[in-house]
């Protein structure tokens, strides 16, 4: 029986491929923008993520996500060194700024200016040269894809030079630092040198980064270090929900994807509907004949459903390929949109609102079939 | 060649008692069936004849289970239609009914091998079965050559020798044709209704014929004549029966 329904619904072959446009493009535009939505909220805390080792992040009580920064006194850092349970702490400078290349290209940047001692917080992939090479006078770390944005077309090697606010800074590291919410080229020094390259007022400590002794856990020793210090204090994990919550609370970008992903569905759903709903109409006779020969009601249904099934299978299929096509060439390590991907749990909530969106588009096909009257095989006599 | 109201020859097939059946709803409802009895018997071919509108269509589809009978009863061989729900009706019919309609309704994707083999397929047969004992049917028709065409590819006798075959592909006992040689030449005509009586007709199954083709009433062993919703009268081919 399978067969047979499978070549009953290729028979109307303008129809299947209306069904499958319909579902391939709900599926595309879904996934896509899904993806996109995914891969921006997970860049406005890529800083957090890219602090490996580090616990707790510590701020000043304003300060609601990573990018709004409220500079603290330095001394801050040595009550934080002073609660009970913490392992080390690190101070973390966080600025927006724009650098220049010696030919007048000027891109903005995010610099981060990193303990001078252990140079925690600086992304642990490296590219090109040694962590330990920032320790060298005016040396900055830049990511891969800054690098090609300032010098296009240029092989990437160290020792270039960049203007910083009329500052002098060489490139000695080479990192693939994941990229930020909004700034083009990720910039990593020491904290001194940083402070120098972006003059702030008389607090400049952006972040304190901190680790919980061992055998101890983040969340309680960040509670101590809130208690002791009355500064904001978060684990990792913490901090970056913070952020990307303040992004979704805050800014228009869920709203608009959540537009596009709803049109994705609706219009979807109503390429699918209709053609359905004309597929069924069309093909009422058919189903009547069979509800004719015995086959009953429920089993008919079974039978449409598992056509409208394939359809929504084949236009599933073509939609996350085409989605996984472009993050797979357009989302490129070395391009604008890196980091963006499309997670398996994307593809696997796509295909719930697939079926979702199969089922709803088919209700209402699935009452005519269940309602056809088989006596309407005899109707082209009347 | 015919007598009227002859003695019934067999075991009844179908037995209908004070059937009645309205059509529409509302103010659109009408009684087409009026309390109508009727009997048809295995081994025989029935006709069912009456101008149109008479209720020969309503009543085929009531006998069928496709509709349901307002008052009165229906037995196909010995069961009782009327305490059987819709899904056993559909079963029911899908077992021992095999319909051969005017307008055929073969399934244009399927290839007439396909087609012929859907009531077996619908009976959960294996599909390899099913597809032998369509091989047969079609070979037993002449169709073989034209097993792997689709209905589009076929002339309008080879659709309906098609349906025949599907019809009889699940070796049901009652067969209803529905006007099966209104759209052909008299030739044509002449050539389905003895296949009919070639193919189908066996001493356990009864054939019932709805037609307006007075050409074709030699074929019949009884011949059912309504108008109004009622039998009228009952004509036997004197000829078949001493055959």
């Amino acid at each position: 029986m399978l067969s047979i329904v499978i070549k009953m619904l290729f028979g109307e072959r303008v129809k299947v491929l209306g069904l499958v446009f319909g579902v391939a493009f709900a599926t595309l535009l879904v996934a896509q923008q899904a993806g996109l939505f995914v891969g921006l909220m997970t860049r406005s805390q890529n800083v957090i993520a890219d602090a490996k080792d580090v616990d707790i992040w510590v701020m000043d009580p304003a300060v609601e996500y990573v990018d709004l920064i409220r500079p603290m006194r330095d001394t801050e850092l040595y009550r934080v060194r002073g609660v009970p349970g913490v392992a080390w702490a690190v101070p973390l400078f966080k600025a927006g700024t724009s650098v220049k290349t010696p030919d007048g290209r000027t891109k903005s940047a995010l610099l981060l200016g990193v303990d001078d001692a252990s140079l925690t917080g600086v992304s642990p992939r490296v590219v090109m040269g040694s962590i330990l090479d920032l320790r060298r006078p005016d040396a900055i770390a830049i990511d891969r894809v800054g690098f090609m944005q300032l010098w296009p077309g240029e092989p990437l090697q160290l020792g270039k030079t960049l203007d910083l606010n009329d500052r002098r800074a060489v490139v000695t590291v080479i990192t693939d630092a994941a990229p930020a919410f909004s700034a083009q080229v990720i910039i990593h020094t020491r904290y001194s040198q940083a402070v120098s390259f972006v003059p702030t007022g008389r607090n400049q400590l952006s972040f304190i980064l901190a680790k919980a002794a061992p055998d101890l856990d983040p969340v309680g020793v960040a509670r101590a270090i809130a208690a002791r210090t009355g500064l904001n204090a978060y684990t990792a994990e913490e901090f970056s929900s913070r952020t990307i919550r303040y992004y979704l609370k805050n800014t228009g970008i869920p709203i608009s994807f959540a537009t596009t992903i709803l049109l994705g569905i609706v219009v979807g759903s109503a390429i699918v509907g209709l053609t359905f709903n004309m597929f069924v109409t069309d093909n009422l006779a058919q189903y009547a004949m069979l509800k004719v020969i015995g086959v009953t009601g429920g089993r008919l249904i079974g039978l449409v459903l598992l056509q409208a099934a394939i359809v929504g299978l084949i236009g599933y299929a073509i939609g996350i390929g085409l989605a996984a096509l472009f993050f797979e060439y357009a989302c490129t390590p070395t391009s604008a949109l890196r980091g963006f991907n499309l997670p398996w749990w994307i593809a696997s909530g796509v295909a719930a609102s697939v079926a979702l969106l199969i089922v709803l588009s088919t209700l209402t096909s699935l009452g005519r079939v269940l309602f056809a009257q088989p006596a309407m095989v005899f109707w082209g006599k009347r | 060649m015919s007598a009227t109201n002859p003695s019934p020859p067999g075991s009844p097939a179908i037995v209908c008692r004070e059937l009645v059946k309205y059509l529409g709803r509302r103010k659109f409802r009408s009684e087409v069936l009026h309390g109508l009895d009727l009997d048809v018997y295995a081994g025989q071919m029935t006709l069912l004849v009456g101008p149109s509108g008479c209720g020969k269509t309503t009543l085929i589809s009531t006998i069928a289970g496709i509709l349901k009978p307002d008052k009165g009863s229906v037995e196909l061989f010995g069961t009782a239609m009327a305490g059987l729900s819709r899904g056993r009706i559909t079963r029911f019919r899908g077992r021992n009914v095999g319909l051969v309609l005017q307008q055929l309704h073969l399934f244009p994707a399927l290839t007439a091998a396909e087609n012929v083999a859907v009531p077996l397929l619908v009976l959960r047969h294996e599909a390899r079965q099913a597809q032998a004992r369509a091989a047969t049917l079609l070979q037993e028709l002449g169709l073989a050559p034209h097993a792997d065409k689709y209905p589009r590819e076929l002339s309008v006798g080879e659709q309906q020798r098609v349906a025949i075959a599907r019809a009889i592909a699940h070796d049901p006992r009652l067969i209803i044709c529905d006007e099966p040689t209104a759209a052909l030449d008299a030739a044509s005509g002449r050539l389905v209704m003895q296949l009919l009586r070639d193919v189908t007709l066996k001493s356990d199954r009864a054939v019932l014929v709805v037609t307006h083709d007075h050409r074709i009433f030699g074929f019949a062993d009884r011949i059912i004549h309504m108008d109004d919703g009622r039998i009228t009268r009952i004509t036997v081919n004197s000829e078949r029966e001493a055959a």
